[in-house]
């Protein structure tokens, strides 16, 4: 279980105090498929970072699985079964895709093993094996690849910042597929920061952040009306309009 | 909250300084005069034009400025510089018979082991002579020499002096005129027609004595369609005093030859090191360098390709790292002198605790080479915000028909990197390692397994953490 406590995170702008996620409490049950949606700057990717420690808390506390990790380090929350699908998958030079899985799972897997993990992210997995994690590969390759690296740490908390960003419509049709066997055979609890419906549909619970706190919080059937409802609401508005 | 912070250690040199006790048999005084020149020339039995030579290049050098460009070597006092130390040995085949003292030195640089295991020849200079010196009986048979550069002279005199300094004549520049006049070992090989040496043959230089200068020469011919890879390593203990190493390499790769020179330089932190390194490559010959500059306060080296034939090659493949007080000026140039000449010039360069590494390099295509295609990729990683780094590419270009490329980085290591590995459950010091491993991957794969690994202790960099 994930237990956010009072959490706050500020920036200093211009010689002005932002407040990006303001006095946020939320507690994540175990086993949860969870989507975590909202408005645009509404603080739901920096929520997912001060999860994973990428960026630093001005006050509050986290408690995991009964342990405070407020102040652990990155790599201490990752071998503490914390772990987190970058939104922009880094480059990285003379490192192979084969090395990032064997990274992830902090084991020498087989080839074989690592290419299972990429054919569950629909990439032809020998194609992939010996490239380097560099530009030539597409935003949608670096997104899977991610992906398969998350999926082959299996940890018992994953994170994936905005798994659909900045890939095409075809990535994201397989893009769907992978979450939906993730649904089916993940075991430990999912984080997802998205505003997909299609990914929306899969959870159990939705989170939705605005302003930098939690304005709703439920199962999927209660909340995903409830959002389709405003945004019919605003598309009705629209054509009125036009 | 706390935010770890992190502090990069200087790079472990511990091996490469440990000092032996100076038992020099004999030093020439400090500085630089005609009296000098002639000692050192009768104590090593030079023939008489060798004398001249070195008595012209004295000249040459005093009537020379020093570069007005590239680092300042204003600190480097001549005055100062013993340029020859004989060391109490002499040159043998058996390491049996080398003074238990510097034999231990070569022991820990892995020197003898290294024979043993994938070696065709050895060279060992100490100081300003060779100590030990051997290769392989069968290479011997097919006709290849490799001796110290003093042998050669008075056994080979006439392939010496139609090729000593003909490549990096003494009015090249300051430091060529002094290398001529006070050169001292170095390595001499020569590679007969259409022989190919399978196992490399390595030259070791090791400076030790307090305030001195090395001068080693070498000269390297490899002739029609015969092949070699020779590799070059040299380190020396640190001192509080200025050292000069300012040595001259020579290379002719005829037609259809193949060479590839290897070198990883780790000098100490007082060491300046202005070295001169040449090939001439003539029709199809390929000339291959792998260079390595980790060590020295100040280095300025830029091995040069003539591509004298139709169709030569250069390949040219370089790594410098430089830390805390270094300025390492380093960098490749080509001369394109024939048609469909190709060059390929490829360098990482690392800069950290505020050292300053520069890339610098000329390519000139002359009109006599249509068709000419030289590539040029220079990479710059700047570890942290104190350090330097600066790509100086100059280009040439006098006929129509050339296709030249250049392509420069510069970049810092950036932080989401660090936070994607820690993400993965490594620890940032493991991360920051990982990233500088991979951007030294191209080079590292090209290095002499133990000189990779040389270079992988190297860039293992030891990370503290602190908090604050």
């Amino acid at each position: 279980m994930l237990e956010l406590k009072d959490l706050t995170y500020q920036v200093e702008e211009n010689n002005e105090t932002l407040t990006i996620i303001d006095h946020l409490d939320l507690t994540i049950d175990d086993g949860k498929f969870v989507v975590i949606t909202g408005p645009n700057g509404g603080g739901k990717s920096t929520l997912a970072k001060l999860i994973m420690g990428v960026k630093e808390l001005t006050s509050g506390q986290m408690i995991f699985d009964g342990e405070d990790i407020t102040d652990c380090s990155i790599t201490d929350r990752a071998r503490k079964g914390i772990s987190f699908a970058f939104q922009q998958p880094v480059h990285f030079k003379g490192i192979k895709v084969l090395d990032l899985l064997r990274l992830a799972t902090g084991k020498k897997i087989s080839v074989n093993t690592a290419c299972e993990y990429l054919s569950k992210v629909g990439l032809c997995a020998k194609e992939y094996i010996d490239r380097e994690v560099n530009s030539s590969l597409s935003g949608g390759e670096l997104k899977r690849i991610e992906i398969a690296t998350v999926l082959a740490r299996g940890t018992k908390f994953s994170i994936f910042d905005e798994p659909e960003a900045g890939i095409d419509i075809w990535s994201f049709q397989n893009l769907i597929q992978v979450f939906e066997n993730i649904r089916k055979t993940v075991q430990g609890t999912v984080l997802i920061i998205s505003h997909q419906e299609r990914i929306l549909n899969i959870a159990d619970e939705i989170i939705v952040i605005e302003d930098g706190k939690v304005k709703t919080q439920g199962p999927k059937d209660e909340i995903l009306p409830e959002l389709l409802g405003t945004a019919d609401a605003v598309n009705r508005a629209c054509s009125k309009m036009s | 909250m706390a935010q770890e912070k992190t502090y990069i250690e200087d790079i472990e040199r511990t091996l490469y300084d440990i000092k032996n006790v100076d038992k020099s048999k004999y030093k020439s005084q400090s500085g630089l005069t005609e009296d000098i020149i002639r000692d050192i020339s009768a104590r090593k039995n030079d023939p008489e034009w060798m004398l001249e030579f070195r008595l012209k290049s004295l000249e040459v050098y005093n009537q020379l400025s020093l570069p007005n460009w590239g680092p300042d070597l204003s600190e480097l006092n001549m005055d100062e510089i013993v340029t020859y130390v004989q060391p109490d040995a002499k040159m043998t085949g058996s390491w049996d018979e080398v003074p238990d003292d510097i034999k231990e030195t070569f022991d820990r640089l892995g020197i003898p082991e290294a024979e043993q295991t994938s070696l065709a020849g050895v060279g060992a200079q100490y100081d300003s002579e060779v100590v030990y010196h051997s290769i392989q009986e069968d290479l011997v048979k097919q006709g290849v020499i490799y001796t110290d550069m003093e042998t050669a002279l008075h056994e080979h005199e006439e392939i010496v002096r139609d090729h000593f300094m003909k490549l990096v004549p003494p009015k090249d520049h300051k430091f060529a005129a002094l290398h001529g006049a006070v050169w001292s070992g170095g390595s001499f090989v020569y590679v007969p027609e259409g022989v190919h040496v399978e196992i490399p043959l390595q030259s070791y230089f090791r400076l030790n004595a307090a305030g001195a200068g090395q001068f080693e020469h070498t000269l390297i011919i490899v002739e029609k369609n015969a092949s070699l890879h020779f590799i070059e390593g040299c380190s020396a203990p640190k001192y509080n005093v200025t050292n000069l190493h300012a040595g001259c390499v020579e290379l002719f790769v005829n037609d259809g030859a193949r060479l590839r020179y290897s070198t990883i330089e780790n000098w100490s932190r007082n060491m300046m090191n202005l070295n001169t390194k040449r090939a001439v490559v003539g029709k199809d010959g390929i000339i291959e360098w792998v260079s390595g500059s980790f060590g020295s306060h100040v280095s300025m080296l830029y091995p040069c390709s003539v591509l004298k034939g139709e169709n030569a090659k250069c390949e040219f493949t370089g790594v410098t790292f430089a830390s805390k007080g270094q300025n390492l000026d380093t960098g490749a140039s080509v001369i394109h002198c024939a048609p469909h000449t190709s060059a390929n010039i490829s360098t990482r360069t690392i800069s950290k605790a505020g050292g300053k590494a520069t890339y610098r390099s000329a390519v000139k295509v002359t009109k006599n080479a249509p068709y000419a295609k030289c590539s040029v990729n220079c990479e710059s990683l700047m570890l942290d915000d104190i350090s330097r780094s600066d790509t100086l590419p100059t280009m040439d270009i006098e006929g129509d028909e050339a296709d030249i490329g250049h392509e420069a980085t510069i970049g810092r290591i950036s932080d989401e990197a660090i936070f994607y590995l820690m993400s993965r459950g490594i620890s940032e010091e493991e991360a920051r390692s990982m990233i500088v491993r991979g951007f030294v991957e191209p080079i590292a794969k090209e290095l002499p397994l133990e000189y990779a690994v040389e270079m992988n202790n190297l860039v293992n960099i030891e990370l503290e953490g602190t908090m604050g």
